[in-house]
């Protein structure tokens, strides 16, 4: 048997070559995993581009100001404009309330158990139901009498609440995030303070989550405006060409991405490339400032609120 | 026993236990043997709070164990123990915090006044108003300095914009921070310095008209300067507040305190004027603590 002193120089030898043996693999582990990341970071940053670089240099010569001004089928814009924003605007608003309310109860009030449990399945599920079924319900609900006969027929309406219920999960999700942002201290604080649930929920949690709400906000309508499928059921692939102006929330009117499909369902192979090209260029365009804003009033807002950098 | 006559004088490398080794003590081999019996020097001031065989659970964790301790009036009582012993737990059940916390089941009495805080019929709202509490880390509202320190009358109701324009100045005052944010009362609490946050929290608390200022480490987030200055503070509120202070510095509680509670996993092991626990601590396991040997 070896001295202790021995045995214990050779373990430390020994210790030394599994040490550095084990800091190649590490190494190695270290610059695959580098590759793999810059390759996939490469092939999305690539992929976007090429969409943006492929819509925008096919499509922006076309978005002419009479495109954006005229309101006739493949060569005008203005009503599909105007119904975006409505329709955009107008699911917002129950999203918003609806989404806040049911979020401040999962994360303020509600106790684990089977009603959560249930919420969230529900909610889960409904994030992975196709948006044209989501569609094809709105269809039979609200613009027509479950297909007896009409109820509202196409409309804005129909198509509005086709959107609640479709991004309703999303808006629950991103609400729910924001408010389980918001630091546990304030409310302790707040409660400390006595006060009660309510007036902590809304003199310190809500005023604290502004920046996730209004961020979460955006981003559920960036969602909407890219909406297709659910819409083409409900608010309809063509709106009237004449008295579109109207805030009347029960006439058919098609949004940007609607146009597009409709452009493409008219005429599949042949014409309107250029009224299709110049809508996704707006589409796109509308997109990029939503999702820069969502992410520029989120760090701002941040600052503000936290008195640090994002 | 040799301990009681040892001072604080004796650095704890120098100082050795009776048996004349240097142990680590286990502290629940400790407890089995004489678990809830508390070394008390009874407090001569008036007592502002009594808890009487307090016993507090975290679902089936036995945090708080038949505590009974007096809270003299009018003066800056710590609480001191290792990470973990119950100071915290202690301190929130006196003003009814712990009630937000799911799954904890309190037994015993907290006497405030000599009313019984978890009796029917108390009204939490005017309870934690009148025993304020001043959290670890400095947590004001991402509001303007005027809107933290105005929110709890704000929540009260039924001031005017003169009262509470007076009553943040006051406040402000009396946590020594007017002269450094008057000009600036619109601005950001966030914007300020850590020091000067957690004074600012103080304010926040003083605005109620509290009688009970509950702070759990006010300091332990805070810089030596910083620190300074809220131990400074804490000797002007002694004057009008009664103050119950955690701290894990033993420094700070020989500083700021006339009274010293120890705890130990969840039991109070020792009370007693400050000078005297740290002088001439009643129990081994305090004069251990003391002597750096655990926590
Ligand atoms: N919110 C909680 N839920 C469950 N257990 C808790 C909670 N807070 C504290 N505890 C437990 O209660 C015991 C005492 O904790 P605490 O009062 O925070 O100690 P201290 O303030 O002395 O460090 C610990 O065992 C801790 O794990
Ligand atoms: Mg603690």
């Amino acid at each position: 048997m070896s001295s202790i002193a021995e045995s214990l120089v050779k373990t430390m030898e020994k210790q030394t070559q599994v040490r550095a043996a084990r800091r190649q693999r590490a190494k190695i582990t270290n610059q695959v995993m580098n590759g793999v990341f810059w390759l996939v970071a490469a092939i999305v940053l690539s992929a976007l581009l090429f969409v943006l670089g492929y819509v925008v240099l096919n499509g922006y010569s076309y978005v002419t100001v009479k495109f954006l001004t005229g309101s006739d089928f493949a060569t005008g814009i203005a009503p599909q404009l105007f119904n975006t924003l409505y329709i955009t605007v107008g699911a917002l608003i129950p999203l918003f309330v609806i989404g806040v309310s049911a979020a401040i109860y999962v994360s303020e009030y509600a106790r684990q158990g089977w009603f959560l449990n249930i919420l969230r399945f529900a909610s889960d599920t409904l994030t992975s139901v196709p948006s044209i079924v989501i569609g094809l319900l709105g269809f039979l609900l609200f613009v027509t009498n479950f297909g007896n006969g009409p109820r509202w027929g196409f409309s804005r309406a129909a198509g509005i609440l086709a959107l609640t219920i479709l991004n309703l999960p999303w808006m629950l999700r991103a609400a729910e995030d924001a408010l389980r942002a918001v630091p546990k201290d304030f409310r302790e604080a707040s409660m400390a303070l006595g006060a009660n649930k309510f007036q902590t929920v809304t003199r310190a949690i809500l005023p604290a989550a502004i920046p996730g709400l209004v961020t979460a906000t955006l981003i559920v309508a960036g969602r909407i405006i890219g909406e297709t499928a659910a819409l083409i059921y409900t608010s309809g692939e063509a709106g009237p060409t004449a008295g579109w102006f109207t805030l009347n929330p029960f006439f058919a009117g098609d949004t940007l991405s609607v146009h597009i499909y409709s452009l493409f369902a008219d005429n599949p192979t042949t014409g309107a490339y250029q009224g299709r090209l110049a809508t996704a260029v707006l589409l796109l365009v509308l997109i990029i400032v939503i999702n820069g804003t969502a992410r520029f009033l989120g760090q701002r807002l941040h600052q503000r609120f936290s008195g640090k950098k994002a | 026993m040799s301990q009681q006559n040892s001072s604080l004088n004796n650095s704890p490398l120098t100082t050795v236990s009776k048996d004349g080794a240097i142990k680590r003590v286990n502290e629940e081999r400790l407890l089995t043997s004489a678990e809830t019996v508390t070394k008390m020097r009874a407090p001569t001031a008036p007592l502002k709070i009594q808890t009487n065989t307090l016993n507090i659970y975290y679902g089936a964790n036995h945090a708080i164990k038949s505590v009974s301790m007096p809270i003299p009036e009018k003066q800056v009582t710590a609480l001191m123990g290792p990470s973990g012993c119950g100071k915290s737990t202690f301190l929130k059940s006196l003003n009814r915090m712990l009630d937000i916390i799911p799954d904890t089941h309190i037994s015993g009495e907290v006497l405030f006044d000599n009313k019984n805080v978890y009796a029917h019929g108390i009204d939490v709202v005017e309870l934690r108003q009148r025993l304020g509490m001043v959290f670890q880390r400095p947590n004001p509202f991402p509001k303007s300095i005027f809107e933290n320190v105005a929110y709890g009358l704000k929540i009260m109701g039924g001031f005017s914009r003169s009262e509470i324009a007076d009553r943040v100045e006051t406040s402000l005052r009396g946590a020594a921070l007017w002269d450094e944010v008057q000009n600036r009362l619109n601005q950001s609490a966030l914007g300020l310095s850590g020091g000067q946050q957690q004074r600012l929290c103080i304010a926040r608390a003083l605005a109620v008209a509290p009688e009970v200022l509950l702070m759990d480490e006010p300091a332990s987030a805070l810089d030596p300067i910083a620190t300074l200055k809220i131990e400074d503070l804490i000797h002007e509120l002694r004057q009008q507040y009664t103050i119950v202070i955690v701290t894990h510095n033993l420094q700070q509680a020989t500083r700021v305190s006339q009274y010293t509670g120890f705890f130990l996993t969840g039991a109070l092991i020792e009370f007693g004027p400050t000078a005297d626990v740290f002088e001439h601590s009643l129990d081994e396991r305090t004069y251990d603590f003391i002597m750096g040997r655990f926590g």
